[in-house]
């Protein structure tokens, strides 16, 4: 017995010692394909002892005999392996749609999905590119829950995007956009081939640490860089054709003369006579739709070169957008240029650059679909080859000639934006980085507005040529210092990181005028070369810097309960003294629920994490505050003093401003609450979340009493609490049945709900929105969403005298005594015998309350087909252009067919006189449905097999037929329910929106 | 070798660190600084080019259109029952609400009328509050002073005719006497006062090169007429009568060409708003007062167009000479050679369509800027007024009416009154002054304007006054007191 024991005794530490001994374990890490992956990470589970694959997928690593490897590669499912002694451990790693391991950006740093307590949404790089759009913020429409886009059809011009609702109403409502770690304002200027990933961040766990920028959330976007691998050549490139998808039928010539006759009755009644037209003395109908619009064509061509070995990588691209507008004339070009690497100066300092170019140009011309559409249907765009028709001369009034505008006001907006950046990184310790990056942003814009010499008619003229160019530069500079580091001991895991930013955005424009300016070519339009005497020169300048600190520690126990902790604290200079210093931390935890003991029996759930946040997020987009009272020089105020024929020019300025209260930026304090599930093998992936976001010390107008004397008639205070409450589910099937077969669906939904909560006592509500006349649309008050229409309700249309004689108050007195028949007749809320602002209600805003999206996509053998769908609801849109009157303006068609015109033809549609009487006041009738469903993308694709490619030394060679915006399903009547632009006040105004196109576009990509 | 390359690390992070810190420190410096391309406020008022800059701001800003285009000529003429809104049936119906005295205490444009003047108001304050901190010399310091107490007994001359009594702010900034209401006899003395106290301190004449900036004459011009309405008619009469005895001023001979834009500044003009054209600059150019009237389809919008009203009372008094002026009809050729076309019909006027011809601009002035006509001056006190309002108080102050009231007539070549009566003296009111904002006034001030206006629906008991702007109301947590009726 005791011998044995002692045997034990003294051959325990051997065996232990043989266990513990390190070995050499080599292998192979290969796909499916059995195909190396290179740069796969190999890591000893329970530490930070790892190494990676070279580019062949073999790696070496010393480790000891009873350790665990874990292998693992972004895309494929991460596997783990007892060495057991074993000295080859060869492992073919799973495609898998859903990857917990997976890292992915998150602000100023990566972190793995199983990791994080935010709520965040990561879009890759082939789903940005399925679609057909040169601008990348059109490609995200439908890919993130709570995530609106509207769409602006003009070429060049970017998306309105908004996430979980309007949070602010004098402040911008736009998101951040982070582009490699450079704050930007615009992402058009990027090639959507350029990008490798983004992320969406909705919560205030994961977007605090962009502290004051990040109330209306954030979206960083990571462009490609050099990779782990062979040089590999890319080439991916559509071409295809735009047409007008929904198009806006127009009254033709005879429906146009009976409803000017018609209107002109009505004036009869109200008191003008006139002698109606005679449709016979009219022989043209143009509709000027059609005339000004065509089908356009688009192309996009991309080629990269990416590759690296283990000390350096590099990638190099260069992208060309060339994008026909649908109105004619218009144009989009623009050039990508994009080069950067890393390098391993050695073991612990690396270092790196990377330079982003992209030139683009616009053409476009002003005003021109708004002519189109109040333009008479009587004449057609020219009368010989060299002359343009006169409409003024057909008697209806001062029309413009659409087709001499596209001709006559071309305009043209140049830019060049160009991203450097150059960064070092040191692990002066194993298991701490510390890396500082400067990147310098900089900006050319010009736009240029011309009108040569021209004559169509008395309204439609110049005598003289005008030239004007209006540029500004922009010289922005970010300076970032981060350190993080890494502790594993035990169960536990840790990741800190403390950082230091500084940013400057200095700005300035200069704007010139004259006239007289020839043109032969484009190269003679220089003010130079025009009127001394009628130059004109105008300069302005801005400059913001900020300076920030921020840090985040993420902790992790046993992987099963997940703490992370962000705090920033921002100053900047736009806000006073006083006010400039704000802080923004938050917290999120996590619980994987999945790894807990007593669901080790439940396979059919893979991964359940159960999360929840709170945090403060600030909003420093507020107006441009003026806490400096400084001087007004308006032009308005100057004079020339002296009798006719004086040119002296006297300046005027004074002090028009009272000293306003400080303001502050928005705060935005945030509470989530969601899990996020993946089972039955990894195929099903759920996520469904809840948010609480409000805004307190929103900035709100407080309008001036007259008697102040200010020139501005308000003055802006942090005075209001805004809400926006509501859900966010995500569901996604993917399975692969067979190698040559699978599949994928899923979608996402939100319901969202906007109130403005309080308004701090003495805070008026105010109305908004220019909706033509004097009259403003929308009111925004307490208890109801920003921006919402506030408009009199119709109740009919008056068919006779007799009934707008009935029309009585409890005294017997007319409540509308003017009304004609045709008129509206609008209610009397508050029954007090006479119409005004005080009968409005409220009628719903353009912020949505559903969003929701559905795709599905199949591959089998070569093929692969997706459909991509998507919808919004509960929004209203204001058909301002239909009530923007002022005479005899044409009618869209569906108003021209369904208008009252004698007693018993409608009781819900006006007389022609929709601007009569009081007819063009704010009412229920302009206020439309904004919902619409939406295919948005089909695309069917072919693989060239793998035999085929190999012989002719190419990797992958895939073509495709695409359909982007094949099918929108909407009922208001204007060319999209997409309304972009506009302050939160005025959101949803259509005074005419640029026509959405169709692309049917075939595309290549190839790869060797 | 790896120890020192460590250090050396170290060394260098260090130093990076020290650096960091330093920035810190160094910090709220990076973020102070005055804002790009503006003047802050306290650099201002400093020199005698700063106050300059504000006396001239108080001139340019009359241009504007609150204060001489659209919501002054919507208050100031729809009412009457000599102009009326004009332009196609459809365009800016709301606008009839004027004519019809259908308009509401919370339209748009009688606030803006309202916050329109308290603007100007304050640009006057602004010179009499920060100039005499200003070393400059003494005489150009009280001649600024008392150039914007005009301005801002002008800018309450037309608040108390429009609203009565109304808050008097009399510097900046602007405390809670902008809450309260003056009762209607302390407004016209504050006017009265600081007319008086302005007329010692301004020249008599002005060079030529600074035509447009007040004189004497100007002030005084503007006393007598705001004694007229305060019915003091003593004192009425020896203003004007030392405005005509004492005064350069005589009557110019030709009707059509005191209003075209060589006559600016004639031996007629006390004052008027100077409007330019300056090519390539908008905002210099911004006067509307033409445009709005000018020809609907040819020049302008065709809006606040002379009624048929208007036009017989021109035909009863057989006046051609001022009726051709007035009135241009469509067909007519101007002096000037220009034809009357455009619009085939303007709302309102059953047959021929017809335009304020005071707000004619001729077309051998060609336009450059954005708008017709931005170079006509708007005329606000002429000598003819001067002398129908002396004639008015010697009426009532048994002194000689005739001489003054017949001299307007010899010029428009109708034969003279020998024993005018008031209603022949205000006749000539109307007649001469048609077209330029003054007659819904006299109206009221005359107590006429409940018969002459009752059948486009003049109420009484309401219609004396404008409605205080009710968001004016509110915003003074109810301390304004609205006018009766409203």
């Amino acid at each position: 017995m005791k011998k044995l024991f002692l045997l034990i005794f003294f051959t325990l530490p051997a065996m232990l010692v043989i266990a513990q001994q390190a070995i050499e374990v080599t292998g192979r890490v290969t796909d499916l394909n059995d195909k190396g992956i290179p740069g796969a990470t190999v890591m000893v589970k329970g530490t930070m002892q790892g190494t990676i694959t070279d580019l062949n997928g073999v790696y070496a690593i010393s480790v000891p005999g009873d350790a665990v490897l874990v292998f693992s590669f972004i895309g494929y499912q991460t596997e783990e392996i007892d060495v057991s002694g074993q000295t080859t451990i060869n492992v073919q790693l799973n495609e898998t749609a859903f990857d917990m391991d997976e890292v992915v950006v998150v602000g100023y740093g990566t972190a793995a999905v199983k990791d994080v307590t935010g709520t965040i949404s990561v879009i890759r790089s082939d789903e940005i590119t399925r679609q057909a759009v040169p601008n990348v913020g059109q490609a995200l429409q439908g890919k993130v829950a709570g995530l609106q886009v509207s769409n602006d059809g003009n070429p060049g011009r970017p998306a309105t995007i908004r996430i979980r609702g309007l949070g602010t109403v004098r402040s911008d409502a736009s998101p951040l956009y982070v582009v490699d770690n450079v704050f930007v304002d615009d992402i058009s200027f990027l090639s959507p081939q350029q990008i490798e990933t983004i992320t969406v961040l909705k919560d205030a766990s994961s977007a605090a640490i962009y502290g004051v920028r990040a109330a209306n959330g954030v979206i960083i976007i990571t462009t490609k860089a050099g990779k782990y691998q062979n040089a590999k050549f890319n080439y991916s490139g559509y071409i295809g054709i735009q047409q007008v998808s929904n198009l806006l039928y127009l009254a033709d010539k005879d429906q146009y003369i009976t409803l000017v006759n018609e209107k002109l009755a009505v004036g009869e009644d109200r008191g003008t006579i006139s002698t109606p037209f005679d449709p016979n003395t009219y022989t043209d109908n143009t509709d000027w739709f059609e005339e000004i619009l065509n089908p356009a064509l688009i192309h996009n061509h991309n080629i990269d070169i990416t590759g690296g070995s283990e000390m350096s990588n590099y990638y190099f691209g260069v992208g060309l957008t060339s994008q026909e507008g649908l109105v004619k004339n218009d144009d989009y070009n623009r050039v990508n240029l994009r080069g950067t690497s890393d390098i391993k100066v050695n073991k612990i300092l690396k270092a790196g650059f990377g330079i982003t170019v992209s030139g683009w140009r616009i053409d476009s011309t002003a005003n021109v679909l708004r002519q189109a559409f109040i333009a008479p249907p009587a004449f057609k765009p020219k009368v010989d080859e060299d002359t343009y028709s006169d409409p003024v001369l057909l008697g209806f009034g001062n029309f413009s000639n659409p087709a001499a505008t596209i001709e006559y006001h071309n305009n043209v907006t140049q830019g060049l934006k160009t991203l450097a950046n150059i960064y070092a990184e040191i692990m002066p310790l194993k298991n701490l980085s510390v890396r500082s990056s400067f990147t310098l942003d900089g900006n050319y814009t010009q736009k240029r507005e011309y009108t040569p010499v021209h004559w169509v008619s008395v309204t439609q003229n110049d005598t003289l040529s005008h030239l004007t160019k209006s540029s500004t530069q922009d010289i922005n500079y970010t300076f970032d210092n981060t350190a993080t580091y890494k502790l594993v001991f035990g169960d536990h895991r840790l990741n800190t990181m403390v950082g230091l930013s500084l940013i400057q955005f200095k700005s300035q424009g200069l704007h010139g005028s004259t006239s007289q300016v020839p043109f032969f070519t484009e190269s003679t339009l220089y003010l130079s070369n025009g009127s001394i005497d009628d130059l004109s020169a105008d300069d302005w300048g801005s400059l913001i810097r900020s300076t920030s600190y921020f840090g985040r520690l993420f902790y992790s126990y046993k992987d099963r309960y997940l703490l992370t902790a962000t705090f920033r604290r921002d100053g900047s200079s736009t806000f006073p003294r006083e006010e400039r210093w704000g802080t923004f931390p938050s917290v999120g935890l996590g619980w994987v629920i999945s790894e807990e003991s007593f669901f080790d029996n439940i396979n059919f759930i893979d991964f359940l994490k159960a999360k929840a946040s709170w945090g403060v997020l600030g909003n420093n987009q507020i107006p441009q505050n003026e806490f400096t009272v400084t001087v007004n020089n308006w032009g308005g105020y100057s004079i020339v003093y002296g009798p006719f024929g004086s040119s002296t020019v006297s300046t005027g300025a004074s002090i028009t401003s009272l000293v306003e209260p400080l303001l502050r930026w928005e705060t935005v304090k945030e509470l989530d609450a969601g899990i996020e599930v993946l089972m039955l093998d990894n195929r099903l992936n759920m996520e469904l979340g809840y948010y609480h976001r409000m805004t307190d010390a929103a900035i709100f107008p407080v309008p001036l009493i007259g008697t102040s004397g200010t020139s501005g008639r308000s003055y802006l205070d942090n005075n209001a609490d805004i809400l926006n409450t509501g859900f966010e589910l995500v569901l996604n099937w993917n399975e692969k049945v067979t190698d040559r077969f699978s599949y994928y669906f899923g979608g996402n939904f939100s319901f969202n709900h906007n109130e403005i909560l309080r308004l701090e006592p003495g805070t008026l509500p105010f109305y908004d929105a220019d909706a033509f006349n004097g009259a403003l649309a929308t009111y925004t008050q307490e208890g109801h969403p920003v921006g919402e229409f506030y408009v009199l309700e119709v109740d009919g249309v008056f068919q006779n005298f007799n009934e707008v004689n009935n029309y009585t108050d409890g005294s017997g007195n007319l409540i509308m005594p003017d009304a004609v028949p045709g008129d509206f007749r609008f209610v009397d809320q508050n029954s007090d015998g006479i119409i005004d602002d005080n009968d409005r209600i409220p009628y719903g805003s353009y912020t949505p309350k559903v969003l929701y999206a559905f795709n599905i996509g199949i591959t089998y053998a070569q093929f692969d087909f997706s459909v991509e769908m998507h919808g919004v609801g509960g929004n209203k849109i204001y058909n301002a252009k239909r009530v923007n009157r002022f005479g005899n303006e044409n009618y869209d068609a569906d108003f021209a067919e369904n208008r009252w015109h004698g007693e018993g033809t409608s009781d819900t549609y006006p007389s022609a006189d929709v601007a009569g009487g009081k007819n063009a006041f704010p009412s229920t009738f302009f206020v439309e449905t904004g919902a619409y469903f939406r295919i948005r993308n089909i695309q069917m694709g072919y693989t060239i097999p793998k035999s085929i490619t190999d012989r002719i030394s190419f990797e992958s060679l895939r073509i495709y037929v695409s359909a982007q915006n094949p099918l929108t399903v909407f009922s208001y009547n204007g060319f999209s329910p997409e309304v972009p632009g506009g302050k939160p006040t005025t959101a949803g105004m259509d005074y005419g929106v640029y026509p959405l196109s169709r692309i049917i576009s075939v595309g290549l990509t190839l790869n060797f | 070798m790896n120890h020192n390359l460590k250090t050396e690390v170290m060394k260098k992070y260090i130093v990076l660190l020290i650096i960091g810190l330093g920035l810190l420190i160094s910090c709220e410096d990076y973020l102070e600084f005055p804002p790009e391309g503006k003047i802050p406020e306290e650099k201002f008022f400093e020199t005698q080019e700063d106050a300059q800059q504000a006396v001239n701001a108080m001139y340019g800003y009359l241009r504007s259109w609150d204060i001489s285009a659209f919501n002054y000529l919507i208050l100031g003429s729809l009412p009457s029952d000599e102009i009326i809104k004009g332009s196609s049936p459809g365009d800016g119906s709301w606008a009839n609400d004027y004519v019809n005295f259908q308009h509401t205490k919370t339209q748009i444009q009688i606030s803006d009328f309202w916050a329109g003047r308290y603007e100007g108001i304050n640009l006057s304050n602004q010179v009499i509050t920060n100039i005499p901190d200003i070393e400059m010399s003494a005489s150009v310091k009280s001649r600024m002073i008392a150039e914007a107490k005009y301005m801002r007994a002008f800018h309450y001359y037309y608040l108390v005719r429009a609203f009565g009594g109304v808050p008097l702010i009399k510097e900046v900034p602007a405390g809670p006497e902008g809450l309260i209401r003056t009762t209607l006899e302390d407004t016209w003395n504050f006017i009265e006062t600081d007319l008086r106290e302005a007329i010692p301190d301004l020249p008599e004449t002005v060079p030529s090169s600074e035509f447009g900036r007040a004189t004497r004459w100007t002030a005084k011009g503007l006393l007598a007429k705001v004694l007229m309405y305060r019915e003091d008619w003593s004192e009425c009469k020896s203003v004007s009568d030392d405005i005509i005895n004492n005064g350069p001023f005589d009557l110019h001979p030709d009707f059509y060409q005191l209003f075209r834009p060589e006559q600016e500044f004639n031996e007629e003009s006390l004052f008027e708003i100077v409007a330019t054209q300056v090519p390539g600059e908008n905002e210099l150019s911004n006067s509307q007062f033409a445009d709005c009237q000018a020809v609907r389809g040819q020049f302008g919008w065709g809006w606040f167009v002379p009624t048929d009203e208007l036009a017989d009372a021109f035909d009863t008094a057989g006046d051609t000479i001022r009726k051709k002026v007035t009135i241009i009809y469509k067909g007519n050729v101007t002096e000037d050679g220009d034809t009357i076309k455009g619009v085939d019909l303007i709302e309102g006027i059953d047959g021929i369509p017809r335009y304020n011809g005071k707000a004619y601009v001729p077309t051998r002035i060609p336009k450059v800027t954005i708008w017709y006509g931005c170079d006509q001056n708007v005329r606000i006190l002429r000598f003819a007024d001067i002398l129908l309002i002396n004639a008015e108080a010697a009426l009532h102050t048994g002194g000689d009416a005739a001489t003054p009231l017949n001299r307007v007539r010899a010029r428009a070549k109708l034969s003279p009154i020998s024993n005018p009566t008031i209603e022949e003296i205000w006749e000539e009111r109307r007649l001469e002054l048609a077209g330029e904002q003054d007659r819904y006034w006299d109206l009221l001030r005359t107590g006429r304007a409940a018969t002459v206006l009752a059948k486009y629906g003049f109420k009484v008991g309401k219609h004396e006054w404008y409605p205080i702007p009710q968001s004016e109301v509110d915003l003074s947590g109810g301390l304004l007191e609205q006018n009766p009726g409203w």
